[in-house]
């Protein structure tokens, strides 16, 4: 989707806060962190379904935002979907906390749930969660010469703006990973190649750019069409 | 977190209304039980952080067996020394050199290689870094303190896929006799980011 969350390029959009290196800025948002484990663990959704979400947040509520609540819009839309929790008592939590209301006291915790719990949790942190995918025939080398392909879709696709009809190199084979088109929406697997792609800067921004500088990306192969021209290896 | 007292209507931002109320609700479907939230975010605060990345690119900095492994295959390499997991499964180490300097960005979203450099500072997932590094990297390095030589590369490393980069700072001048924990300890996060260089050991006290 053509989404205020693509903003590779973008200006005006505020001085970098160097100084702000806080992981999290308040308990919070540490919290919903924690959550976010939680449903990574024991919830049945992959990063690009989490991401779309928030990719569809409206683009005043994305930019003005605290980071964390973008992941709460996310958490919240994808426990609801799985029948975990409902939006309307969800909705009543919400108003009881705003109002500081007493919350219902839970019981104490079963013990075989908390271990599990949390060896599901540090599993995840230490060996991580995505599968591995068999080779594949690659219709691109290393030297080509591609073009990023137009992405103007509604759904979820990991191409930003910044680089589509724009000439590059490919620079490496990088694996077969998953199209994030299909994991986003629950579609059959589709995985495919990908490659780093480097993208002169100059090919990006125009002859204001930063001379000697480049971005490098991994596309899939749906990302990259060759390069329309009669050289068809980048010069050396 | 059964109670909810001690503040105002009002008090609370919307963040923290709706963190509490989700965490509340799933608390009372047994969904979380416990302790385990502090548990995760404890792991993320105390264990899993950007020293792991600094013993990588010590090791790399003083094997150069291991370092052409980290170039070669990332995530095998950084698995040998016990680093790895969520947000890392797929690893590629880029190394700084006098004639080029690389630095990372997530422009769609913020993704970051958690088993190396821990959670990401805030900068780092906001819009203006994400909207610039990969427009001008030079002008952003610079807000950094960071002035690369004249003629010297840039390269952007745009995390669109789930492929997670690392930056091998260059070492510093002054370090060769420095063991591998010393030298671990002078790698900073923002230096594995790409957003700095690491300054030269032992500068003379009043050096401009």
């Amino acid at each position: 989707m053509i989404g205020i969350h693509d903003m590779g390029g973008m200006h005006h959009l505020g001085p970098v806060e160097t100084d702000d290196n806080a992981m999290f800025h308040a308990d919070w948002e540490g919290r919903v962190f924690g959550l976010q484990m939680i449903g990574a663990a024991v919830g049945d959704w992959p990063a690009d379904e989490y991401r779309y979400i928030i990719e569809r947040m409206p683009p005043a509520d994305y930019l003005n935002a605290a980071y964390f609540v973008q992941w709460l819009q996310a958490l919240e839309q994808l426990f609801i979907s799985r029948g975990v929790i409902g939006a309307d008592e969800l909705r009543e939590r919400q108003t009881a906390v705003a109002n500081g209301a007493a919350l219902p006291d839970v019981g104490p915790p079963d013990p075989l749930v908390v271990d599990q719990l949390i060896t599901t949790m540090r599993d995840l942190a230490y060996h991580g969660g995505l599968p591995e995918h068999p080779e594949l025939p690659r219709r691109y080398h290393i030297g080509d010469r591609v073009v990023a392909v137009s992405r103007a879709v509604p759904n979820h696709t990991r191409a930003p703006q910044y680089i589509w009809g724009r000439p590059g190199t490919v620079v490496s084979h990088s694996g077969v990973f998953s199209l994030p088109e299909a994991v986003a929406h629950r579609l059959p697997d589709r995985p495919e190649p990908v490659y780093g792609v480097r993208f002169e800067a100059t090919d990006l921004w125009g002859e204001g750019a930063e001379p000697g500088t480049s971005v490098v990306l991994d596309l899939w192969e749906s990302y990259m069409a060759p390069l329309a021209s009669s050289t068809s290896r980048a010069p050396s | 977190m059964g109670s909810n007292h001690g503040h105002h209507p009002g008090d609370l931002s919307e963040g923290e209304v709706r963190a509490r109320a989700l965490e509340s609700l799933l608390r009372e479907k047994g969904v979380i039980q416990g302790d385990v939230v502090d548990e995760i975010v404890a792991v993320y605060s105390s264990d899993i952080g950007p020293l792991n990345g600094a013993r990588a690119v010590a090791k790399a900095w003083t094997d150069p067996e291991f370092h052409d492994r980290l170039l070669a295959h990332a995530t095998d390499a950084l698995a040998e020394i016990g680093i790895g997991g969520l947000q890392g499964e797929y690893m590629v180490a880029v190394q700084n050199t006098e004639s080029v300097h690389h630095v990372v960005v997530c422009t769609l979203c913020s993704c970051y290689p958690w088993p190396v450099l821990g959670l990401p500072p805030a900068w780092y997932k906001d819009a203006p870094y994400r909207s610039r590094v990969v427009r001008e990297p030079r002008a952003v390095l610079a807000e950094f303190g960071t002035h690369l030589e004249p003629g010297v590369e840039v390269q952007v490393w745009d995390s669109n896929s789930e492929i997670r980069y690392l930056v091998i700072p260059r070492r510093p001048d002054g370090s060769e006799n420095l063991t591998e924990d010393e030298l671990a300890a002078l790698v900073t996060r923002d230096s594995m980011i790409g957003v700095t260089v690491l300054p030269a050991v032992g500068a003379a006290v009043g050096a401009a």
